[in-house]
């Protein structure tokens, strides 16, 4: 796919290349540790995956699964005094992201790479006016002049649909409703033209009817700028229709990935098959799914031995809780990888095992 | 937003009215005849004239309408002394503009001083930089403002000859002189307030660095000075302004020692000298001045805030 | 030490007290004169223009309205500027004409002839004549304190316009002493008399430097006066006074260069300004002629001072020398009697008893015997910090002869009231400066309105009537040998120690002594605390 002499080259341009025939973003074994008083917490413990151009990635996960640090470290932004002994490779355009200091991951936040947040009441600036919040980007990387950058801005608010943007720009957040303010921060985010965004479950915060509009919205943009996205979200359902790709983490790891519809039509991760088969409840928040299984996600601290999901699958045999599973390609389609030794769609662990452990007991 | 300041004036009105009659009942709390007191080496023809202009014989809150109509149009009353006595407010009028210098100039340099460091330890916090300051801080609240004044005063002063040790210029006599003379009176108050402020702002800013917006700042590649300075000094400076407000009076208290030690011819050292001679009618005026000065300092930080935070401002 | 109590007493006590020199003659030596390590020789001749600042440690804020305003030396200083004195003493202690061509008696010393020096301008450019000399002694008859001191004269006459006749109650040889009167006497110009309302700021006088501007707290700007009456005086452009309280602030502000010349009693300033005149970096003139006398004074009319034999305990049970080590750091002289070395009155062996704590105790036991097993004093002191150690330290001395003391802290005022009032049992206080002891007549003739420790002494008394009527000068300067006994034998008071004024300027600062006397005769006399402003001068 590449070739050091490609790799080198990359290294001295300063800049993203525009020629680079490789994945957009290529993550290889991404391991994020974190030092903490109550030992090391293994946030995101090797992620591989690749996303190209202007397509979705999906990263589904509950809380705690390690998605939100995993979109962190892709822009350096997790505090960097806590890290313990950072791993792997982010090569975005085939520049390695991980070894770079602040000033030169500058250049690549915002005007490469952005992002946004989950609540836009908490993730704008309450005290700074949303022009100005939008115009700072631009200033910054394009070495705007304020006329100029103000200009754009309005122009920026009026392509993620506010009403009056000319108006709107001199406005504060707390005078604009939830929705609004989620289209305010993608417009900071696409002020600088990035070529992957990174959407921290962009809709989460939103009532029911107005993410559809959000995602739309997304979607739209994400084509009009053959943009790369990393759609990130608790809700299988949210990223199914708009990702190309999904990847289910689960304590830190990759437990299953593959093409959307693939992963749909053929689960096999008992974990994902719980996802799926989550359902709303009427008495919570309306963005919050009931999982179709109890228990917690693993304290990362100390995660169980075998399969990081053993404690609380239903399918689970001995063999789950002493031996981890690799990240495998499936037996009829090598796009879709998962880890489990006993997959959804053949017999559960006890089962198999109950199989195998007959004709033993028949020998002796 | 008119009707919210509206209120305010109304309970700034309230607050004025109270800390006039108090400073006014302050001759009235004087142990036996004020006038005697006041006067107590004059003849009677003079204490005569001190109860008529202070109407002494007339029902308190007669007593108080009348003073409160002559202190808002500027009349404080005089000194009283064998011959004429000045009126307090030709002292009061050389010594405010004096003192309001020191005070504005200390809590500036508080300020200045306060913070770029409060900035810097939040940044920082938990490193070296921050436990260097943080103690730092500590020590300079320790030591009381007319210790490192007289401290200054040694090795700033008399050393090294670098500032005054004494006395006051105008500024109009020569800018840079006055600055000069300002100094040291000026940061005696201000470092233990900057050591308060710089505590404040930095635990302020470090919760305000947590949160989401500062990481959205980052994420967009903004520079770190910018997002410290533009993102998170503001919301952080809230109880900051808050604590300048109040610590006016501080400032206050602390400015009466200074200005004795600096020989600045200011309200303190005007109260200092009118208690010492007695002259209760001039600490009355110079009392009720002060009181009234606090209450208008922390109704304009209010009205700061308000436009310091536009959830403030748009709530109401 | 204590400046600020010390000013306010000194306030009362300048404004009482009269000054009169060894009339008749240079009596008492110069022992205790001036002194100058640099000296006055090898300043060269006087240089015209520049100007000064003068730091003061007190605000005159009363004003000067010299007939009516208590004036500390710091205020007189600041006269001395302005004003000018009918009469002034020159080295010997004998009072010269100054303002006046001559101040002559009549052969019985009840009238009194001043005839004035012509041709002398007030500021505001009106005749010094008889009509303004009469006007002014007329005012300071009638000055709220100083009456007391001008109450033998009868009558004040304008014979012609260069002459002023005084007529006095009974025979009164000190009077020209009277008209100096350490100085504050100045002569003001009949618009500020007049001006009641602005007496007190707006200062007319004869001096060599008119007033330019007053901010109160801040600073006095006095100006050359351009049509002195002394040829080719002053010498300086431009004086301007600073009022800096603090003594050791005082002492950095000369140090850093703010001030020019400053003045001060502080014992422990005058020991650092000592030092620094050694190596050189600056001037020091001390000067202890006609000292105050620093005492603890007593009230018997009052239990328990009515009881010599209370007042006899304290004065056993105090160690003066301690006192003066702790509390001046030993720098000041100890004081057996009110007067100064050099002051007519002072005798080298006035019967004031040695510290004794035995024969304290006795005295003590004593009075407790005769009065229920009590010995209670109350001694009333300011709030300056200073002076409640030296209480402080004197309570913890009396504890030890069984005498028990309560320390009560008023303000200034409220020390000088009771004192006047008679409200109180013993405080510490400061007067007696200078000279006649016929101006002492006021604070212990039984007489006098103002006999503060109100004891009607007839031994006292005859001592003071002798001396007033006396006109044989030889004879009159051994009429007060016994006053300073007596006063000791009926232990009114516990004498601590003689102030000390120094005065301290950096090394450009000439001519503090003065000039010459405009007639001849030497320099003007300098007595404690004040000096001539007329003769200052900066050599560039």
């Amino acid at each position: 796919m590449r070739n050091d002499a490609a790799a080198v080259g990359e290294l001295l341009d300063p800049v993203g290349r525009s020629d680079f025939d490789g994945p957009l973003l290529d993550v290889r074994d991404l391991t994020t540790h974190f030092q903490t008083p109550r030992g090391i917490v293994r946030a995101v413990d090797g992620v591989s995956f690749t996303l190209e151009a202007g397509r979705t990635l999906g990263i589904v996960g509950e809380s705690g699964s390690g998605k939100t640090v995993l979109s962190r470290s892709i822009l350096g932004l997790s505090p960097r005094r806590q890290l313990v002994d950072p791993q792997g490779q982010i090569l975005f355009e085939g520049r390695d992201l991980r070894p770079m200091d602040e000033h030169e991951l500058r250049e690549v936040r915002g005007r490469q790479i952005s992002m946004i947040f989950q609540d836009p009441m908490t993730a704008l600036n309450p005290v700074m006016k949303v022009g100005r919040q939008i115009m700072e980007s631009l200033r910054v990387h394009f070495d705007m002049s304020k006329a100029d950058a103000r200009e754009r801005a309005i122009d920026l608010l009026g392509q993620v649909g506010i009403p009056s943007p000319g108006v709107r720009v001199d406005e504060y957040p707390h005078q604009l409703s939830g929705g609004m303010r989620q289209r305010v921060m993608i417009a900071i985010a696409l002020s600088c033209e990035p070529k992957l965004l990174i959407a921290d479950e962009p809709t989460t915060a939103l009532d029911v009817t107005v993410q559809a509009q959000i995602l739309d919205l997304l979607g739209r943009l994400q084509s009009e700028r053959n943009m790369a996205v990393v759609l990130i979200s608790h809700d299988l359902e949210v990223v199914g229709g708009r990702a190309d790709d999904i990847a289910v983490m689960y304590a830190g790891r990759i437990v299953e990935m593959g093409p959307a519809a693939e992963l749909f039509k053929a689960t096999r991760m008992p974990y994902t098959d719980a996802l799926l088969r989550s359902v709303p409840n009427i008495e919570d928040p309306p963005h919050t799914r009931l999982l179709a299984i109890g228990g917690r996600p693993p304290d990362l601290v100390s995660p169980p031995p075998g399969c990081r999901f053993n404690p609380r699958c239903p399918r689970a045999g001995f063999r789950c809780g002493v031996q981890e599973p690799p990240l495998a390609p499936d037996d009829d389609n090598v796009h879709h990888i998962y880890r489990c030794w006993y997959p959804v769609g053949g017999p559960t662990g006890p089962e198999a095992e109950a199989a195998e452990a007959r004709p033993r007991r028949v020998e002796h | 937003m008119g009707a919210l300041i509206g209120k305010k004036v109304v309970q700034l009105a309230a607050v004025l009215l109270v800390v006039t009659f108090f400073s006014f009942l302050l001759i009235h709390l004087l142990p036996g005849d004020p006038a005697a007191t006041i006067i107590p080496l004059g003849t009677d023809a003079q204490r005569t004239q001190l109860r008529k202009d202070v109407g002494l014989d007339k029902p308190l809150v007669s007593q108080y309408t009348r003073w409160l109509g002559k202190f808002v149009r500027g009349d404080f009353g005089r000194y009283y002394r064998q011959f004429g006595g000045e009126p307090v407010r030709k002292r009061l009028s050389q010594a405010l503009p004096v003192s309001l210098q020191l005070l504005v100039y200390a809590e500036v340099l508080a300020l200045v001083i306060a913070i770029p460091l409060g900035i810097l330890a939040a940044y920082r916090a938990g490193t070296w930089v921050d436990r260097f300051l943080s103690t730092g801080a500590f020590a300079s609240l320790a030591i009381p403002d007319f210790v490192l004044a007289l401290v200054l005063i040694f090795y700033l002063g008399v050393k090294l000859k670098w500032f005054p040790v004494l006395g006051y210029v105008h500024f109009g006599q020569s800018p840079t002189e006055h600055f000069k003379s300002m100094f040291l009176p000026a940061f005696s108050l201000a470092l233990a307030q900057a050591a308060v402020y710089m505590r404040l702002l930095r635990s302020d800013m470090i919760a305000t660095l947590q949160e989401d917006y500062i990481l959205m700042a980052r994420s967009q590649g903004l520079p770190t000075w910018r997002i410290l300075l533009r993102h998170a000094l503001r919301p952080s400076s809230f109880s900051l302004l808050t604590v300048a407000g109040i610590s006016v009076g501080t400032l206050i208290g602390g400015a009466i020692v200074i200005e004795a030690i600096f020989t600045l011819p200011g309200v303190g050292l005007t109260i200092f000298q009118a208690i010492s001679e007695r002259q209760y009618i001039a600490v009355q005026a110079c009392v009720a001045v002060i009181g009234c000065g606090y209450v208008v300092v922390n109704f304009v930080v209010d009205l700061l805030y308000t436009a310091l935070d536009p959830r403030v401002r748009h709530a109401a | 030490m204590s400046r600020s109590a010390r000013s306010s007493f000194a306030a009362i006590v300048v404004g009482l007290a009269l000054v009169a020199a060894a009339c008749g003659g240079g009596s008492g030596s110069s022992s205790a004169g001036g002194t100058s390590p640099n000296g006055s020789k090898g300043e060269g001749p006087p240089q015209s223009g520049g100007s000064i600042t003068y730091g003061l440690g007190a605000e005159s804020s009363n004003g000067f309205c010299l007939s009516g305003a208590n004036l500390s030396p710091e205020g007189i200083q600041v006269a001395e500027s302005i004003y000018d004195t009918l009469t002034v003493p020159n080295e010997k202690g004998d009072y010269v004409p100054y303002l006046a061509k001559s101040v002559a008696p009549s052969s019985d010393y009840k009238e009194w002839v001043i005839t004035l020096r012509p041709g002398v301008l007030f500021h505001d450019g009106t005749p010094f004549d008889a009509a303004a000399v009469k006007l002014n002694l007329d005012a300071y008859r009638h000055g709220l304190l100083i009456q007391f001191a001008f109450a033998n004269i009868a009558d004040t006459t304008v014979v012609d316009p260069m002459t002023v006749k005084v007529t006095m109650k009974v025979p009164w040889v000190a009077f020209p002493a009277y008209l100096y009167f350490t100085g504050r006497i100045g002569m003001m110009a009949p618009a500020q008399i007049n001006d009641k309302a602005n007496c007190a700021t707006k200062m007319i006088g004869t001096g060599p430097f008119t007033l330019k501007d007053w901010v109160v707290n801040d600073h006095l700007t006095v100006l050359k006066n351009q049509k002195y009456w002394r040829p080719g005086l002053p010498y300086l452009d431009q004086i301007t006074f600073r009022p800096v309280v603090d003594p050791s602030q005082r002492t950095n502000g000369l140090k850093g260069g703010q001030l020019n010349i400053i003045h001060t009693d502080s014992a422990l300033q005058i020991k650092d300004l000592r030092d620094a005149a050694a190596h050189g970096q600056l001037t020091i003139f001390e000067n202890q002629k006609g000292a105050e006398v620093s005492y603890n004074m007593m009230n018997v009319s009052h239990a328990p001072f009515d009881d010599i034999t209370a007042r006899q305990a304290v004065i056993l049970a105090t160690d003066r020398v301690e006192l003066n080590n702790i509390v001046n750091g030993g720098v000041n002289t100890i004081a057996d009697q009110p007067f100064a070395p050099d002051v007519v009155g002072y005798v080298p062996d006035p019967g004031y008893p040695k510290f004794d704590l035995a024969a304290a105790k006795v005295k003590a036991d004593a009075y407790k015997a005769k009065h229920g097993g009590q010995f209670n004093v109350e001694v009333e002191t300011t709030i300056d910090p200073e002076n409640a150690r030296e209480a402080q330290l004197l309570k913890s001395q009396w504890a030890k002869a069984g005498i028990n003391a309560t320390i009560k802290q008023v303000d200034e005022a409220t020390l000088i009231s009771d004192a006047i009032g008679g409200g109180y049992q013993m405080n510490l206080w400061r007067n007696h400066q200078g000279s006649d002891p016929d101006t002492q007549w006021v604070w212990w003739h039984g007489g006098s309105a103002i006999n503060f420790q109100r004891f009607k002494d007839p031994a006292v008394d005859q001592i003071f009537d002798i001396g007033r009527s006396d006109i044989d000068p030889a004879k009159r300067k051994t009429d007060y040998d016994g006053l300073s006994k007596a006063l000791n034998a009926g232990a009114y008071d516990i004498w601590k120690w003689y102030a000390l004024w120094a005065i301290a300027s950096q090394t450009n600062v000439h001519g503090i002594t003065g000039p010459d006397l405009p007639d001849g005769g030497g320099k003007q006399g300098l007595l404690a605390s004040v000096h001539p402003m007329v003769g200052l001068w900066v050599s560039k």
